[in-house]
């Protein structure tokens, strides 16, 4: 442990390592020093590593269903408007027509 | 608590840049960075299986959100963990166990040295385990990620003063729980068996 860390951790615990903090702060030191040994991250496997990176990829790669996904996705949102939109106009079309149909349609100008 | 540089902060810059001129790129940054998610999640749910969920799921947001990443100078790893984290939060498999990593033992040391640090890193990790979630989310960020406060404090969502409290409570009760004699004991004891 450098004399860095140890102003980093003393600054962290509000305390100085020659204040009143000073033997408590030593012990803490040693504590943090253990605590960066033990909760260092081991290499994981490469087989593990490679797994979870096509598992990533595939998933970054595969587009979201559901309105999480489509709020995810402004190009799909954009899309979905597009198919309601037509979706509406043909509705409204054939709306027209049924009503057209049931009325005789629309008077021809003599 | 070895934290960056600036110039491997810049490096890092450039890394990501890079990822987001070339989705291939993207490789450097999840080598980086696979080890400290997977550690982390695995701290945090203490299930294998669920670890490496969060693990490909954080690493598919990051290739998702690339484009729109913006570089706010702290190391890309802040982001990571952030999105980690949430994806534990909603994870509803949550047992209060804890799975332990053994440590690879090095050339440099004997059998007998080995197994006493690999004893002693089980001992903290299993304590840590005990603490409440904000406690172990600072200490496994601080110690296990190399963050600084105030990134720490941005993952969590808490100020930094809150994250100093955290990280002083939490090394106040492991120091109490775990005795945490001083290297220069533990020396003195393996050469006493020696």
């Amino acid at each position: 442990m450098t004399p860095t860390d140890v102003d980093q951790l003393a600054a962290a615990l509000d305390a100085e390592p020659s204040g009143p903090y000073g033997p408590r702060l030593a012990d803490l030191l040693a504590l943090a020093a253990e605590l960066s040994e033990a909760l260092t991250a081991q290499p994981l496997p490469l087989t593990v590593r490679r797994r979870l990176y096509r598992r990533a990829v595939d998933q970054a790669e595969t587009p979201r269903l559901g309105i999480a996904g489509l709020v995810r996705r402004p190009s799909l949102v954009g899309a979905a408007g597009g198919v309601a939109a037509l979706a509406a106009a043909a509705v409204a079309v054939a709306l027209l027509r049924s009503r057209d149909h049931h009325h005789g349609g629309i008077p021809q100008a003599a | 608590m070895a934290h960056r540089t600036e110039a491997e902060l810049a490096a890092e810059r450039e890394l990501i840049l890079a990822a987001q001129r070339d989705r291939a790129a993207f490789a450097p940054l999840y080598e980086r960075y696979v080890d400290q998610i997977h550690a982390y999640a695995l701290s945090l749910t203490g299930n294998r299986e669920t670890a490496e969920d969060v693990t490909a799921a954080t690493f598919a947001r990051a290739m998702e959100e690339l484009p729109r990443f913006e570089w706010r100078g702290v190391p890309y790893s802040a982001w990571l963990y952030r999105v980690a984290a949430n994806l534990v939060a909603r994870s509803k498999r949550r047992p209060g166990w804890i799975e332990l990593t053994p440590h690879l033992p090095s050339d440099m040391e004997s059998p007998e040295e080995a197994a006493e640090r690999d004893d002693r890193a089980a001992q903290v990790r299993a304590a840590v385990a005990t603490l409440p979630d904000d406690q172990r989310q600072a200490v496994l960020l601080r110690f296990g990620g190399e963050l600084r406060n105030r990134e720490i404090a941005e993952i969590m969502g808490r100020s930094e003063g809150a994250v100093k409290l955290l990280t002083f409570r939490a090394l106040t009760t492991l120091r109490r729980r775990l005795g945490a004699p001083l290297p220069a004991e533990r020396a003195a004891r393996l050469e006493g068996r020696g």
